[in-house]
């Protein structure tokens, strides 16, 4: 059984962002991870293949160069192998044009089972698993908080608005993973040190037969303008004291001054 | 010339108030608007959406797509926007509506953006701005294809309150058949009368300084109507259901009131309640983060805190 697992590196959002005044992001010692969703979608392929010993766990990451630490570590997590694929040029935040080179790597690789993180913690989009689905004509459920893979289909419990969905898809299919699905594992000194061994193989989005008008800005059906600083909140008031005396006087200036109670 | 296809969905037996502010965001904007409803029942709903300015109502109503399949649905919008010709689709950026948007973008290859707080429309440009990077920034973003899938957040519009229903143009879309390969076979709802999170004027939301009170603060929901929430690490430890984590990457909530107990407040918390008109928060630790957002906070432990707001809010709550 082959297992794809694509992943991304972000901007690590517990830390500080900041605009600049051309909007875009001031990028100067930023930190960056692996998107939580995609360790989350690494950790899941490594639990099938630990259950099946024929199976083999393969990542796909397209980002700069810098993105070979985020490789490593999900080599490190357990996956077997990974495709890098340089974007350089052709780097998009369009979801479609992203699609597009995922859908054309895998007319070039053999699978069974196709994971993504829901969303990626930089954008919060949630589109590239879905469109990559229909590009491909697969079987896909969203949001998934359990994974099943039996012999002929895949059985996920999907997070919906009010309820949990039990779906069956049939193989080959993609899943977009939650991160409530797991826990990643910390990995080993051991399973570090063999992540540095296991083959990456880098790629240019070209290499898959996709013209350069289908990707990267060109490719792009939707662009940003820019980036904004949003509007912060006005700054509240804090209490401190007696807890029936403030707790009564918050309830009063909910009705009084906040006006969302009464 | 823009048009729009709103894509209803229903909550209980009524058409959601999400859809009747977008079909009031396309007559503010000069748009005109046809609307989508799909699922059981969904044939009765139609006269309140053309009363609500909807020119046409294409209808699903088949139990093949009763519950969310966004295989089924993502065909059954595409049907419909062929049919009327909308170059823009609005859908409610829900957990289904977030789903379906790339599925529908991804089967007529037009641009998607999910969770957008506004959508301007100027001719045939379209742009909208969206929270990113655990809402810490916000995008501005401009579509580039002919067909636009747009998922928006409630409160594009105020609604029109005084709408009167009336008779709608209706078409019937036939449902696909059944996918083998894509089947639901089973919904599992949490046995609650409770109202749900995103629907909720105000939310009780417990953190793990609150996991003693986890009780409590149910009947405190239940007193005022309130839903509850609860902070990751509160789901972890099995007190609270899955479906009710607020946060980056559970639910996104803005409801009128939250209150915030025991949650110290993490960028990934906030991220998925910042949008509330009025947060409450009570916590022990005066540095906790979530006073950098509160409107009102109360230092103070959950347990001295908790039976005041249950003898004393419930007094205004109509």
């Amino acid at each position: 059984m082959n297992i794809v697992v694509f992943i991304k590196q972000t901007v690590d959002v517990e830390q500080k962002i900041r605009v600049k005044e051309n909007g875009k992001i001031l990028e100067k010692g930023l930190g960056y991870v692996i998107s939580a969703c995609d360790e989350c979608a690494i950790e899941e392929a490594v639990r099938i293949k630990e259950k099946n010993r024929d199976a083999s766990v393969t990542l796909v990451c397209m980002g700069p160069t810098s993105a070979k630490k985020t490789i490593r570590r999900g080599l490190s997590l357990g996956a077997d192998k990974a495709i890098h694929l340089l974007n350089g040029a052709y780097n998009s935040n369009d979801a479609t044009a992203n699609a597009r080179i995922f859908a054309s790597v895998l007319k070039t690789i053999p699978f069974d089972i196709v994971f993504l993180g829901k969303q990626a913690q930089d954008t919060d989009m949630q589109a590239t698993a879905e469109i990559l689905s229909e590009m491909l004509g697969l079987p896909m459920a969203s949001n998934c908080v359990k994974v099943d893979i039996r012999a002929d289909k895949a059985v996920v419990h999907r997070q919906a608005d009010r309820h949990l969905e039990l779906i069956e898809l049939g193989k080959p299919c993609v899943i977009s993973v939650n991160n409530d699905i797991n826990n990643p594992r910390y990995p080993s000194l051991k399973s570090i040190l063999t992540a540095r061994i296991k083959p990456v193989v880098s790629k240019k989005p070209t290499d898959f037969g996709l013209g350069e008008d289908e990707i990267g800005r060109a490719g792009s059906l939707i662009e940003r303008i820019k980036y904004e600083t949003p509007q912060a909140r006005a700054a509240g008031k804090i209490f401190e004291g007696d807890a029936a005396e403030i707790t009564n006087k918050v309830i009063e200036l909910l009705a009084t001054e906040a006006r969302v109670i009464g | 010339m823009a048009k729009i296809l709103v894509v209803a969905d229903m909550e209980k037996d009524n058409v959601s108030k999400s859809a009747l502010e977008q079909l009031a965001f396309a007559k503010k904007s000069g748009v005109p608007a046809d609307a989508i409803l799909i699922g059981k029942g969904a044939g009765s709903q139609a006269d309140i959406l053309a009363g609500h300015g909807a020119e046409k109502v294409f209808i699903c109503d088949n139990s093949n797509v009763e519950n969310f399949l966004n295989a089924s649905w993502s065909a059954v919008i595409v049907e419909a926007q062929k049919q009327s010709g909308a170059d823009i689709i609005l859908i409610k950026a829900s957990e289904l509506g977030k789903a379906l948007a790339p599925k529908v973008a991804g089967k007529i290859n037009a641009g998607v953006v999910n969770d957008c707080s506004t959508v301007a429309i100027d001719g045939d440009a379209v742009t909208v701005t969206r929270l990113s990077m655990a809402t810490k920034v916000q995008e501005i973003l401009r579509f580039k294809s002919p067909v636009k899938v747009i998922s928006v957040k409630p409160g594009l519009a105020e609604m029109d309150a005084g709408a009167r229903p009336k008779a709608a143009v209706k078409i019937d879309i036939a449902a696909p058949a059944p996918d083998p390969k894509n089947m639901l076979k089973e919904t599992v709802f949490k046995k609650t009368q409770r109202v749900d999170l995103g629907d909720a004027k105000i939310v009780v939301s417990i953190g793990r300084g609150a996991e003693k009170n986890v009780d409590d603060i149910n009947r405190l929901a239940d007193l005022i109507g309130a839903a509850v929430g609860a902070t990751r690490p509160v789901i972890e430890d099995g007190l609270v259901p899955y479906n009710l984590q607020v946060g980056q990457t559970g639910r996104k909530v803005s409801p009128d009131l939250y209150i915030a107990l025991g949650i110290s407040g993490s960028i990934l918390h906030i991220a998925g309640m910042i949008k509330s008109k009025c947060i409450v928060a009570v916590n022990r630790n005066p540095q906790a983060p979530i006073f950098a957002v509160a409107d009102y906070g109360i230092v103070g432990d959950v347990n001295a805190v908790l039976p005041v707001l249950m003898n004393n809010l419930v007094k205004y709550i109509k």
